[in-house]
């Protein structure tokens, strides 16, 4: 059981220093030269140690000949060791840098192929954490570690360990197995880091979603004195996440400590093993010094390995984590784009069921459809599943049954790219960027020339919002249009959504937040669209909707009925109701 | 803004010293002790080696009575220093604790204009990056402390054996500081732009993931792709500069060391020979002389790799010297026998944009005061001074007849139960939610508010009723549900004032009527403040108040308004143009 453990840990971190070896191309001439440096450098300088017991040989010996000969070649090893030397740190920190780039760019893009309802169980806090605190561990790996291990450590105790074998067989043999059992200790230890380090990590994760809900609902926790209850439970994931963190510094302390031994212990043993050896005339002082000299620097680097293997399995924890991101589902890229099909029913919905999660059915056998060019209203109350049948036209989901069909064709046949790109959509709480409100806009149709901007702007009622602000249209609105009020934002998004003009207008309870200008210029500009729109409108007001060529009325996820406004009020049916439950406002 | 050019090290000791407190003190205590035991070991192993190679060529017993000697003494050594380490590990865990700990305290207390200005990427980017790299110059303090010790332990060790070598090791350390001083200011600078980009970068993913949906529906992957894509760009640009800095400065230091170890090699070899120096004695300069050149150069290296670790320092204290929200609302009040009562105010955004151009508001207890008017007129902003929320930047306030000043924001918000337009919930199940009404209520009471609120209903039809986990900003109910935990938060709070910021704007027809009721229930013995642009909700108001551009335009009961024939009755009858 526990032997798999570690098998499997091994094979993870070999995963990961896999993954970050092969980010770009970039990255990996960098990564491949810093090794190929790291190597020459290791192999150089082991030979610099064995110069040791070359100068000893002449200082024992007092040969004044063998002295300059030594330091000349000494001396030519040395420029050279100092020419790789210099640049190495070049290609490691141009590594590094372009690897730290490539996985951030490669969380960015993974965020962009998740599925577009991904964050509606999901914390943003998390991605938060990938991209911050897990990165960090990473980019201390990368720039570190990396590297070395797979350049300089080779290099230097491939030389090192071969050159004493070479020297001294016998004494390498005395010392090797308490090497061994060192490193078999050490990496007990260190794979036990990995499992350390992603668990902290998600303590982490706890902490950034308190944070952004805090970032996102500050005037709610003031004005309800919230501040010291949230204090207390980001302290509590604190705890947790330091407490991880303590283990991971005793899981250090004993890595450190095997280190020293695997340092001090050989080193010592040289020595007195050596001096037997010496006494049968087996060994002479200099060669003694020499592979003295020459394990040390072998065992110093042991100690360096260990550490760096801690790392790896930290780092290890680390990308575990991140990983979670690009092992989620990923939205299909599959399918065709039907744009273009001409079917009388722009929507059709046939006997659909869909489950919110198991258990609660959101659409519960629902059928209709919606003709082409027509202005359609959803109502029901809410909750009844009107704002889910828009997101399924759209789809945000394919885990429902039965079928639904954009312009006569299953969604499923259909590239959720090309289809999306006929939608014109406006909700209750879209986002608005941290931008300007020209490009606010101008993402709606990012291609759009100054006259088709001026248009949507004049017909929402945003040139009037513009005027008022000191940089007009180059004003920044802030996190979410935070500087707006709720009415003006709202214009913003229908700005946005008619500038992009597409074929289907899709709005969400689009008035409900607003002032009676601001739903006048909505209202206007609902109805100047063109004549070859196919709207579908949800609303709760229904003077809104009084209309409209068709109205759906949806209840507990069902169709129960639909016709115009007049012959829905004869049949006094739901509709009825909810009419005059509205008059009594 | 102008940058001082010169970077001093120990002020920025001072401020490590002054963001992790006493723990700090501890911390450097332990590390210098640490330090001792561990800079110690160096001359023993140094001298171990010469005796033992002085016992291989003499067979002197003493020699080798004194290398076994010290190395039981390094043993010893070597289990203290395992035991300090844990403490400052410990110490530096603490330290870490409570500096996380105090920006979250120091950021849930920060002014909401703060947040209205600066990005969440950036707070976040301060709270963990910077905090963390804050974290790495205690570190830095360890490295410079533990150099230090072992320096001064080792160079008398070194002077025993051989003047000489000694001067050398200075030599070596002089040349190293000097050319380390030359690289810090400008390595410390382009650290100070690159946690900059890096925090700009932070805000692009955080605007890539709150408009996740936005992205997706308008297909503007590529778009934001290539915006990350260049922000990053940028941070590169920035960091091939430090690069070049950087890796010099490391190359030069390590061709330093270098020339150190082999000068050491051949002189002493050179000595040998000559007669002045034993085998033995090589061994141990060899070590000393190395290890000194090392640590020498060490030091100096992390005095200037220790400033990206400062840098982050920085910006840790930069955020904590932001002013925290005042205790009061720092405003007198003209006598007045209402509960509320706001004269000639005047607000004004920090960038001059004014909003509120004196405005004078009377609310008595137990009445029910209407503001309306358009978006963006300055209706919420008003509620948002009487809450302490925004600073006035003139006026008067009087709260139940006291000056405001004369209360704190806490009591005064303790009064009001406040149910906003975008009713915005936290992650959390929806018990939690109702809770941060009152967070001692039983579960009877949250039930009873739910119902008051019209949620019950809904609440026990999910698969974990109160248990059920709204999602990011309540994403998983739908605009009516949310809207009502709202209010059942606000019903829990039992405020004596209950403010409606738009509050039923985005509740169906149906909720609508049955919140309507308990509603008005609840309202009733209350004093209510109805932010509303929708006239019909607001009839039956004992005073509205028109508010436009800024000003009071138009104030009276809905019947004196329409009377007025002016704005109001215009508004009221949607008669545009």
């Amino acid at each position: 059981m526990k032997k798999n453990e570690d098998k499997k840990d091994f094979k993870s971190i070999s995963h990961t220093i896999f993954v970050l070896m092969s980010l770009s191309k970039e990255a990996r001439i960098w990564f491949f030269l810093k090794c190929i440096n790291g190597a020459t450098m290791g192999i150089v300088y082991g030979i610099l140690m064995r110069y040791i017991e070359y100068f000893t040989n002449a200082a024992v010996n007092k040969d004044m000949t063998l002295f300059k000969q030594t330091t000349v070649v000494y001396l030519i090893l040395l420029a050279f060791m100092v020419l790789t030397r210099f640049f190495g740190p070049f290609m490691g920190n141009r590594y590094s840098m372009y690897t730290i780039r490539d996985i951030k760019r490669k969380i960015l893009l993974n965020i962009h192929d998740l599925k577009i309802n991904y964050f509606d169980d999901k914390h943003s806090g998390d991605i938060v954490t990938k991209l911050t605190n897990d990165v960090t561990i990473l980019e201390n790996f990368i720039s570190n570690d990396m590297a070395t291990l797979f350049g300089y450590l080779p290099g230097a105790l491939g030389y090192a360990i071969i050159s004493m074998f070479i020297m001294n067989t016998r004494l390498s043999l005395l010392v090797l197995p308490i090497v061994l059992l060192a490193s078999y200790f050490t990496m007990k230890f260190s794979f036990r880091m990995r499992g350390i380090s992603n668990q902290r990590q998600k303590y982490i994760s706890n902490m950034n979603m308190i944070l952004r809900d805090i970032l996102e609902n500050i005037g709610i926790v003031k004005i309800y004195n919230l501040n010291d209850h949230y204090f207390k439970k980001y302290d509590e994931e604190l705890s947790s996440a330091q407490k991880e963190e303590n283990k991971v510094y005793k899981n250090n302390q004993i890595i450190s400590v095997i280190g020293f031994m695997v340092r001090i212990i050989p080193y010592v043993s040289v020595f007195f093993i050596g001096i037997y050896f010496i006494g049968r005339n087996q060994l002479t002082i200099s060669q003694m010094v020499g592979f003295s000299a020459l394990s040390g620097y072998s065992f110093g680097n042991l100690q360096n390995l260990y550490a760096i293997i801690a790392h790896a399995a930290e780092s290890t924890g680390a990308m575990d984590h991140i990983n979670e991101i690009s092992n989620e589902k990923k939205e299909r890229v599959d399918g065709s784009d039907f744009s273009s099909v001409n079917h009388a029913d722009a929507f059709e919905f046939s006997h659909v069921f869909y489950d919110y999660v198991e258990g609660i059915t959101v659409i519960n056998d629902m059928s209709f459809s919606i003709k082409r060019g027509s202005k359609t209203a959803l109502v029901g109350e809410s909750g009844c599943g009107k704002s889910t049948v828009v997101k399924l036209i759209q789809g945000y989901y394919d885990n429902y049954t039965g079928d639904i069909l954009i312009n006569g064709l299953s969604i499923k046949e259909w590239s959720l790219k090309a289809l999306r790109s006929n939608y014109s959509y406006v909700s209750q709480d879209e986002y608005l960027f941290s931008d300007s409100i020209r490009n606010n806009i101008m993402y709606g149709k990012i291609s759009a020339t100054e006259e088709e901007f001026n248009h949507v702007c004049t017909v929402t009622g945003v040139n009037e919002i513009a005027e008022e602000q000191e940089n007009g249209y180059d004003s920044m609105i802030g996190e979410r249009g935070v500087q707006l009020s709720g009415g003006q934002r709202q214009r913003i998004h229908l700005a946005r959504a008619l500038l992009s003009d597409n074929q289907f207008i899709l709005l969400d309870e689009p008035t409900s937040s607003l002032d009676t200008r601001s739903e006048y210029y909505i209202e206007k500009a609902i109805q100047n669209t063109g004549e070859n729109k196919t709207i579908v409108i949800i609303a709760h007001r229904l003077s809104t909707i009084i209309n409209c060529d068709d109205i759906i009325v949806i209840k507990a996820g069902k169709t129960v009925e639909s016709g115009t406004h007049e012959s829905l009020m004869n049949k006094k049916g739901e509709y009825y109701h909810l009419y005059n439950s509205q008059e009594v406002l | 803004m102008k940058k001082k050019n010169k970077v001093s090290v120990i002020k920025d000791l001072k401020k490590i010293v002054k963001l992790s407190g006493k723990s700090g003190v501890k911390y450097i205590v332990l590390v210098i002790l640490q330090s001792a035991a561990d800079g110690l070991g160096l001359p023993i192993i140094a001298y171990f080696s010469k005796y033992i190679i002085d016992y291989a060529i003499n067979k002197n017993r003493t020699d080798l009575l004194i290398s076994i000697g010290l190395i039981i003494g390094q043993i010893v050594l070597m289990v203290l220093n395992s035991i300090l380490n844990y403490y400052i590990s410990k110490q530096k865990y603490i330290i870490g604790m409570n500096i996380k700990r105090r920006m979250f305290a120091h950021f849930v207390n920060l002014p909401v204009a703060y947040f209205e200005k600066a990005h969440s990427g950036d707070t976040i980017a301060r709270i963990n990056g910077d905090t963390d790299l804050f974290l790495n110059s205690l570190d830095m303090v360890y490295r410079i402390i533990s150099n230090f010790m072992s320096t001064i332990i080792a160079v008398p060790a070194i002077l025993v054996l051989d003047i000489r070598m000694g001067l050398l090791a200075g030599i070596v350390g002089t040349l190293s500081a000097y050319i380390n001083k030359k690289f810090r200011v400008p390595i410390r600078k382009q650290n100070e732009t690159l946690r900059k980009q890096v925090s700009i970068v932070l805000t692009e993913i955080i605007e890539n993931i709150s408009g996740f949906k936005v992205i997706k529906t308008y297909n503007l992957q590529e778009h934001f792709k290539n915006r990350f894509f260049n922000k990053q760009e940028e941070i590169i640009k920035t960091k091939k500069k430090k690069i070049v800095y950087s890796s010099s400065l490391y190359s030069l230091n390590s061709f330093i060391y270098q020339f150190n170890n082999s000068a050491v090699l051949i002189y002493g070899t050179y000595l040998i020979i000559k007669g002045l120096l034993t085998i033995g004695d090589l061994a141990a300069l060899r070590q000393l002389g190395v290890r000194i050149g090392y640590l020498l150069i060490d030091s100096t290296e992390s005095f200037s790799k220790a400033q990206d670790a400062f840098a982050g320092s920085d910006r840790v204290l930069e955020f904590l010297n932001q002013p925290v929200e005042k205790e009061n609302i720092p405003v007198s009040g003209k006598p007045c026998d209402s509960l509320i009562c706001l004269d000639d105010v005047y607000f004004s955004y920090i960038d001059g944009s004014e909003v509120l151009k004196g405005i004078s508001i009377d609310i008595k207890k137990g009445e029910k005061v209407a503001l309306v008017g358009y978006s963006g007129h300055g209706k919420s902003t008003i509620v948002k001074l009487m809450l302490g929320l925004y600073d006035f930047t003139e006026g008067t306030y009087t709260f139940e007849g006291r000056s405001a000043c004369d209360y704190t924001k806490k009591q005064i918000r303790r009064k009001v139960s406040y149910v906003s337009q975008n009713a915005t919930i936290f992650n959390g199940t929806i018990k939690e939610n109702i809770l941060n009404g009152k967070l001692e209520a039983t579960d009877e009471e949250v039930i009873e508010a739910a119902k008051k609120a019209h949620a019950h209903e809904f609440i026990i039809e999910q698969e974990k009723q109160y248990d059920t986990v709204v999602g990011e900003r309540g994403i998983k109910l739908s605009g009516g549900q949310r809207q009502r935990v709202a209010l059942a938060r606000a019903i829990l709070k039992n405020g004596e004032i209950l403010i409606l910021d738009e509050a039923t704007s985005s509740l169906d027809s149906k909720s609508e009527e049955f919140i309507k009721d308990s509603l008005d229930q609840f309202m009733k013995d209350r004093t209510n403040i109805i932010v509303a642009h929708r006239l019909s909700t607001v009839e039956n108001s004992d005073m509205i108040y028109l508010i436009e551009d800024g000003r009071v335009e138009e104030k009276g009961t809905h019947q004196e308004l329409l009377s007025l024939n002016g704005k109001y009755s215009k508004l009221y009858y949607k008669d545009f143009i």
